[in-house]
């Protein structure tokens, strides 16, 4: 970089020096030379062109319709769950239309329904059994997968609710949609975590797309419940019968072991064409061929060096070495200096061939029985263990589901009530801001580079019962608190959930680190982990986060 | 010292400055109000940037020459017509700056430099002088990005608003990459 000439305190050039040094005039002289019309401005050649002009205009527009089809707009749903194939689930009642009822949900929540409190899609009551799907959603998970946007438009201004929990009610009788009386309310005693009084009531208006103001709900006081810190399930990963069969697997590969490791080599018989010889062998150096009696030496063909002389010489050192595969040795002979060495094959005649061969024979067939041996255990434990391993996940999948209902109860420390004139879905919350702290331009990805085009970030913020969503043009506003314990979930292009934990962002407070997420433009280039677990629950997903 | 941001405008004034530059569009003599108008914050932008008077006027006269041969492309949309003269002004500079007709000069008043330390809130930097003169320095050597984020911000005294537009990026972006450049100077100041 050229250096720069730095002045201090350089004194202040007044309005009226540089008003003098105005020239209006030499401007547009200047800009007059420089701006006559082009010729292809010219009258002549305007009048000209006319044709060729509009016939090459015809045929662009032609070609640019045919080529590019414009996709018609498609209005995304506005309640848009992201994470296919996982959403809070409805729990199913049935009442009779004609009478009153009080339903009670798992969370302890009350739904009082009045006698004759539907009509059908004409305004007739509708009398005879209905089918009441009902749901709720707590916490930022549950909002997430749910889809329902948690933002509320006031005045030209956005807010980010923060919930003290939603429902989620709807009535079908014989599939059809019937719907709530006009002069009846449903009664809820919504169970939730949140005392606060400062919760309002909106009704969703999914043809608005906006929540709808309908007051406050009224806090009723509730049980606590208590709830143990850890999960238990008693499931265990091992069983009598799995040790028992770990056990003979050993052995039978022990006994496996120790048959290779004293396995006879093949016998073969001498090839009257090559030269074999006599050499005295250790057999405890060479247990393979320990049982062969009388055995040869056959030279083989491969060495084209052998002379049958060398055989009449009185050699001072003749030493035998495994060769490079089973049935090959090396014989080495030695006087003096001189040094040969061949590859040679144990040969044995007659009836020396006859016995060793039945050994093999013997050997072979005891080999592969233990062989079979080994396979059959190995396929009982392996079916052992899927067993066990089902058994586990069931337990586990059971307890989580178990201390998760327990949990949910016993976080429910209020009842919150309310009335419902229609079906659909209902809120108790309170508008909030963005979180305040940091502002960044933010790019997530993965494994640092990769971009991971998500289309939304969830900004969750712990004890804030709210889920921040950011669109990807608003990433690079991305505001958070850098006081608060913060994590972003995403969902990928391949329905993956990817995680930017507490942990990675207390990675923000160090410079270092920042500098080297940071580009050159200022955006940081924020890594989440993809879960590679496809998801199928929110206790999954809890699970999975670890909340 | 005089400042340059003139940017907060009533909506009437704006709808007579747009009327002008339509009719500057269709006759450049028409030209002269506008000319008149912004010539003296872009001089001022453009003489915080060199060395001289001369080279100033010099660079003035050129932004201007080139916002009337672009001014048929001008549409408002949302972005005031100074912010694009000071577009054309920015890179005016660079092509002045790389052309080497004029050395980038960076000029500096201590009482900026004290409002700069004043927002980097931190009081142990406050009490030397021996820090300030560091800042000086430092400012000189920050990449060019971040010294027109400084000047625009402390010298020239602009709202975020309209740095963002003449930088063609976010105000909210603005502000962070101008914390970001005063985060660095500190730990520079501070060393």
């Amino acid at each position: 970089m050229e250096k720069r000439k730095i002045n201090t305190n350089r004194p202040d050039i007044s309005s009226e020096e540089i008003k003098a040094g105005r020239d209006f005039n030499t401007l547009l002289s200047n800009y007059q030379a420089v701006n006559k019309p082009p010729f292809y401005k010219q009258k002549w050649f305007l009048t000209s062109a006319v044709v060729a002009i509009i016939a090459f205009t015809g045929t662009f527009v032609f070609t640019t319709m045919n080529d590019d089809e414009v996709p018609a707009a498609v209005e995304t749903p506005f309640v848009n769950p992201p994470l296919e194939g996982v959403n809070v689930t409805f729990e199913h009642y049935t009442v009779e239309a004609s009478d009153a009822s009080e339903l009670e949900y798992t969370t302890g929540t009350k739904l009082i329904i009045p006698e004759g409190a539907f009509v059908d899609s004409n305004g007739n009551p509708v009398t005879g059994p209905v089918e009441i799907r009902y749901r709720e959603f707590h916490d930022p998970i549950d909002f997430l997968v749910s889809g329902i946007p948690m933002t509320y438009d006031s005045a030209g201004t956005q807010y980010h609710f923060e919930s003290a929990g939603m429902i989620e009610m709807l009535a079908f009788q014989n599939g059809a949609p019937v719907f709530i009386a006009p002069d009846k309310e449903i009664q809820v005693e919504m169970a939730s975590n949140q005392p606060g009084d400062y919760f309002n009531l909106y009704a969703l208006d999914t043809n608005a797309r906006n929540w709808d103001y309908r007051g406050k709900d009224r806090v009723v006081e509730g049980d606590t419940g208590s709830v143990s810190d850890t999960l238990s399930h008693d499931a265990d990963l091992t069983s009598n019968k799995s040790e028992r069969l770990e056990k003979n697997l050993d052995k039978v590969q022990q006994q496996i072991k120790e048959l290779k490791a004293e396995a006879p080599i093949a016998p073969r018989k001498p090839n009257n064409d090559r030269f074999n010889m006599m050499i005295e062998v250790n057999k405890e150096e060479f247990p393979e061929i320990a049982e062969f009696k009388n055995v040869k030496f056959e030279i083989g063909e491969e060495n084209k060096n052998f002379k049958p002389e060398m055989a009449q010489t009185v050699w001072d050192y003749v030493t035998l070495a495994k060769g490079a595969s089973d049935e090959k040795y090396e014989v080495t002979f030695i006087k003096d200096r001189k040094q040969h060495t061949f590859v040679v094959y144990p040969v044995l005649e007659g009836k020396d061939y006859d016995k060793a061969k039945k050994a093999f024979e013997k050997h072979e067939k005891a080999l592969a029985k233990k062989q079979e041996k080994e396979a059959e255990i190995a396929a009982e434990l392996k079916e052992e263990y899927a067993d066990l391993d089902a058994q586990w996940r069931r337990s586990l999948a059971n307890a989580v589901l178990e201390e998760t209902a327990e949990m949910e109860k016993s976080r429910r420390m209020v009842m919150r009530a309310f009335s419902i004139n229609q079906m659909g879905i209902w809120n108790c919350d309170c508008p909030r801001n963005l979180p305040k702290g940091a502002l960044i331009a933010a790019r997530f990805v993965e494994r640092d580079t990769l971009d991971l085009g998500l289309k939304y970030a969830y900004l969750v913020e712990k004890n804030k019962n709210a889920v921040y969503t950011y669109y990807n043009s608003a990433f690079s506003e991305f505001q958070y608190n850098p006081d608060a314990i913060n994590m972003v979930l995403g969902i990928t292009a391949d329905n993956k959930l990817a995680v930017m934990t507490p942990k990675d962002f207390k990675k923000l407070e160090n410079a270092e680190y920042v500098d080297a997420i940071t580009d050159s433009n200022e955006v940081y280039h924020l890594p989440m982990s993809i879960r590679p677990q496809k998801v199928r629950s929110t206790v999954e997903i809890r699970k999975l986060i670890g909340s | 010292m005089t400042t340059t941001s003139k940017y907060h405008v009533t909506k009437e004034a704006q709808q007579v400055e747009l009327n002008h530059i339509e009719a500057a569009k269709k006759d450049p003599s028409k030209f002269e109000f506008l000319y008149n108008k912004y010539h003296e914050q872009i001089f001022r932008y453009i003489y915080q940037r060199v060395a001289t008077k001369e080279q100033a006027f010099d660079a003035t006269q050129e932004v201007f020459m080139k916002a009337m041969m672009n001014l048929h492309k001008y549409q408002y949309k949302g972005v005031p017509f100074s912010s694009w003269l000071y577009r054309i002004a920015m890179s005016e500079m660079g092509n002045v700056h790389k052309s080497k007709k004029a050395n980038r000069a960076v000029n500096i008043d201590v009482v900026h430099v004290q409002d700069m330390m004043d927002e980097m809130e931190d009081d142990s930097l406050q009490e030397r002088e021996e820090n300030k003169a560091k800042l000086i320095e430092a400012i000189g050597e920050l990449p060019e990005a971040e010294l027109q984020l400084i000047e625009m911000r402390f010298f020239e005294k602009r709202p975020f608003k309209e740095i963002g537009e003449i930088l063609e990026i976010t105000e909210n972006n603005a502000k962070v990459k101008l914390y970001r450049a005063l985060d660095k100077l500190k730990k520079v100041a501070k060393a």
